[in-house]
């Protein structure tokens, strides 16, 4: 009996002790962000400024803000844009067509060169994200540029602020150009305004604490380490949501994804559709849906003249180079799109076989399966494809459970393999049964 | 009731027994350990309240003071106190010493005439129940049970306990976010509080001194910093970092390592400095920091003088083996023993030479425990059959 007390309350002191401060360094963090979001709109509101001023403002706020937040390797980002448009501006001379590929290539390049040669890995881990946003940007105005969607080139102002926005250059999300362009026109603000930064703050702060403090509390390190994996999995995920639900405010509190009638169309990440997902193939789509969005459009279909196979091929390699030459992120990506790609043929197949309801994707409107997406079957092996989906999360997302110091100078070869071989490379084994499956059928 | 009176006039008795010239002066605030026993509590009040006046005539005028001016922290003292004591029992389990406390005062010292001795068990007790005022107050100040201890974020500046606590640096270069910093004011109070008294000017109050700063520091540098980043796709944009107060179970686990290795120590010939000028009714106008500056010789030439994290002592330990009433020790008899073992829980050590009892006994405890989410822990109960030995 004592003992138990002793626990919870010793529980609750961990708890404590580990919210709060948290809690302080993250609003601490979100304040920065909102002061200088909510000063861009309310200039933007009040004075009536021409166009180029707009984005110049944006420019300069955004400037501040990151330098006010990472310090002196904000020089790179900055170096990142003034080259990227230089670059842009000579190669427009030279091709009208492949802008976007050059573009793409060199700004890759670049991040590797940085990664590899330039940067010590703690502050590439540091602007690793910041960096991701801004070579999205390019690559993004880059290819539009190649289908003609601007009736001129960028001017540097136009340029320069939209990859510097304080909005989205710190935690993104990415929004094309033009969506940017019109986010900072004179917007109708009214309470929910203010009320909508209040909730997604709030929930980016329980987000924070879940995956700080309560997820790698309420699993204990004794327990099998398959819970463990899924704790470790499940906090990082929360400071994925956290990440989101952060970024939504940066972008809400700048008046940016803000409808007509005030409403909020930013949405970066489904949390309920991660942790409950019905397939890996969600997964993939909710977990960042700008970033989905955007290689969808500019990778993917970009490719698609040169077969599906490549496309999807090449969507992978850009994904996982532009979150730099890490054997882990290519090891977890390239895991995901075969996992992604088993569960996809073996769901359409099953479901024809079966006559179920349960391809990956759910069907939009009507199933013209004979068994209904609410029958007992469909229900069944819905729930047991769910069930391999949460294992398959739990084995990707351990990787980025680290100490500290990894964290902060990134995963190395040795780490990704030692926690894979941990769980015996059970999911790869699974998938590659589910793969022998699916040919026997 | 009876009991509770009892307590009272006992607890008054014991102040006047305070002044005896060898024992560390300011050990008497140790009976606050047992003021939250029940039974010295009459069942109608609730918590330590009614035990006001009694815990006040142990302490001295001093901690009074520092009671009254800091609610809420003389019941964070006492489940300090009484944690150390635990703690301590359960590190000497097994040792002849065993760290027992007297269930009534007596008139006497909580750990018994022991602390009379200047005794590596002394230096433990010393230091165990100064780490347990510093952690119990520490964690009071973080869930917000402490009044006067406030949210200083101003603490960069200012370095509250320097010296002998250099060693404990380390965990003060990080920038603490908010209310974090309870474990400065765990570590001023418990130097205050537990502190009154040992002037430094006698080598006991020097090495009570010593030990106390010891128990603290090991708190203190048992802090850990956890971090954890947060970014797009698993960068580090974010950093977010808190402090964690050590389980009180690991400071007692390093504690008893420095018990093992204690030094004995003697006076230096010469003395660094002359004693402060201590002046009771001008506390502040003197710097009482400076009682802290003093280095220990080691009694042998050849060791190396005693860090600030090891515990000293003065003299060798008394047996622990048989009823000795002039030092308090009760004996090892009717101890219980591990026959297997050739360590001091063994029989043979354990008993010193006297043999032992073996007896079978059906004991009743918790088997197949299971997990139930979300904490709790069930259990069935078994009924199991037990060789106990016992000392004879």
């Amino acid at each position: 009996m004592d003992e138990d007390e002793e626990y919870t309350e010793t529980a609750w002191t961990y708890i404590a002790l580990c919210g709060e401060p948290t809690l302080y360094e993250g609003l601490r963090f979100a304040k920065d962000l909102i002061i200088a979001n909510v000063t861009l709109r309310l200039i933007i509101q009040l004075v009536p400024l021409p166009h180029n001023v707009r984005h110049s403002l944006s420019l300069v706020i955004g400037s501040f803000l990151l330098y006010h937040n990472i310090g002196p390797p904000f020089i790179w980002t900055v170096g990142l844009t003034t080259g990227a448009y230089v670059f842009m501006i000579f190669i427009s001379f030279i091709t009208k067509k492949w802008r976007g590929l050059l573009m793409s290539i060199s700004v890759i390049g670049f991040l590797l060169l940085c990664e590899l040669y330039v940067l010590n890995p703690k502050m590439w881990q540091q602007i690793r994200g910041i960096q991701m946003i801004a070579a999205m940007k390019i690559i993004s105005v880059a290819i539009e540029l190649d289908r003609d969607l601007f009736k001129r080139m960028l001017n540097p102002v136009e340029f320069g602020g939209y990859l510097l926005c304080p909005a989205n250059s710190i935690l993104g999300p990415w929004i094309s150009f033009h969506n940017y362009n019109q986010y900072l026109e004179v917007k109708f603000l009214s309470r929910r305004w203010i009320k909508i930064i209040v909730v997604n703050l709030f929930l980016s702060m329980v987000f924070l604490v879940l995956s700080n403090c309560i997820v790698p509390w309420y699993i204990d390190d004794e327990l099998p380490k398959w819970l463990i994996a899924y704790r470790d999995a499940q906090a990082f995920r929360m400071s994925h949501y956290f990440v989101s639900s952060l970024s939504i405010v940066s972008m809400i509190s700048a008046g940016f994804g803000l409808t007509n009638d005030c409403h909020s169309e930013v949405h970066v990440t489904k949390p309920f559709f991660i942790e409950l997902p019905r397939s890996l193939v969600q997964v993939v789509i909710y977990w960042n849906m700008p970033m989905h969005q955007w290689l969808k459009n500019y990778v993917f279909k970009t490719c698609q003249p040169y077969g599906q196979f490549t496309a999807i091929f090449i969507t992978y390699t850009v994904s996982s180079l532009l979150h730099g030459l890490n054997f882990q992120f290519s090891a977890v990506l390239l895991s995901i799109g075969t996992f992604s790609y088993v569960e996809y043929n073996l769901r359409h197949k099953v479901a024809s076989a079966l006559e179920v309801c349960c391809l990956a994707n759910p069907c939009s409107k009507q199933c013209d399966h004979k068994y209904k997406k609410n029958s007992a079957l469909a229900l069944f092996t819905n729930a047991i494809f769910s069930i391999i989906t949460i294992v398959h999360l739990a084995y990707l997302g351990v990787m980025f459970e680290a100490s500290f110091s990894v964290q902060e100078s990134g995963y190395s070869y040795f780490h990704t393999i030692s926690k894979w071989e941990n769980l015996n490379y059970f999911s790869h084994g699974l998938v590659a049964f589910l793969y022998v499956i699916y040919l026997l059928m | 009731m009876k009991c509770l009176w009892l307590f009272v006039i006992i607890l008054c008795f014991t102040c006047d027994a305070a002044n005896k010239p060898r024992r560390g002066r300011g050990s008497m605030w140790w009976g606050i350990a047992k003021a939250g026993e029940p039974n010295n509590l009459s069942p109608m009040s609730p918590g330590v309240l009614i035990m006001d006046p009694a815990i006040h005539s142990t302490l001295r005028r001093k901690q009074r003071r520092l009671a009254r001016e800091n609610p809420g922290v003389l019941s964070a003292v006492a489940k300090g106190a009484s944690m150390a004591v635990a703690e301590c029992q359960h590190q000497f389990k097994y040792r002849r010493w065993n760290c027992s406390t007297r269930n009534f005062l007596r008139g006497k010292n909580l750990f018994g005439k022991i602390v009379d001795r200047g005794c590596r068990e002394t230096a433990f007790i010393y230091a165990i129940t100064s780490a347990g005022v510093t952690h119990a107050v520490a964690r009071a100040c973080a869930e917000g049970s402490i009044e006067s201890c406030t949210c200083d974020y101003s603490h960069i500046d200012r370095v509250p306990h320097r010296s002998r606590a250099a060693a404990a640096a380390n965990v003060r270069v990080w920038k603490w976010g908010g209310c974090s910093d309870n474990i400065g004011f765990g570590f001023r109070f418990s130097r205050e509080f537990v502190d009154t008294g040992e002037r430094g000017k006698t080598l006991r109050e020097k090495m009570n001194l010593h030990n106390n700063e010891a128990g603290r520091s090991h708190v203190q540098t048992e802090m850990r910093q956890e971090c954890k980043c947060h970014g797009m796709s698993g960068s580090c944009t974010v950093k977010t970092c808190w402090m964690r107060l050590p389980s009180f179970r690991s400071v007692g686990d390093s504690l008893k390592d420095r018990f093992d290795g204690a030094s004995r120590v003697m006076m230096p010939n010469t003395e660094l400095e002359p004693p402060a000028q201590r002046n009771e009714a001008a506390p502040h106008r003197v710097p009482r920091r400076d009682r802290y500056r003093f280095q220990l010789r080691p009694h042998n030439p050849d060791h190396k003088s005693p860090g600030a994290k090891d515990l000293v002592y003065l003299e060798s330990s008394p047996g622990f083996c048989e009823k000795n009433p002039r030092l308090g020790i009760p004996g090892t008899h009717g101890r219980a023993c591990n026959d297997t073992s050739i360590g001091v829980d063994g029989c043979d050590l354990m008993c010193c030479g006297r043999g032992y009892r073996t007896e079978t006994m059906f004991v009743v405890e918790r088997c197949n425990c299971t997990f139930h989410w979300c904490c709790e822990v069930k259990c069935k109960l078994c009924r199991t059959e037990k060789i106990v030995h016992t000392c004879l």
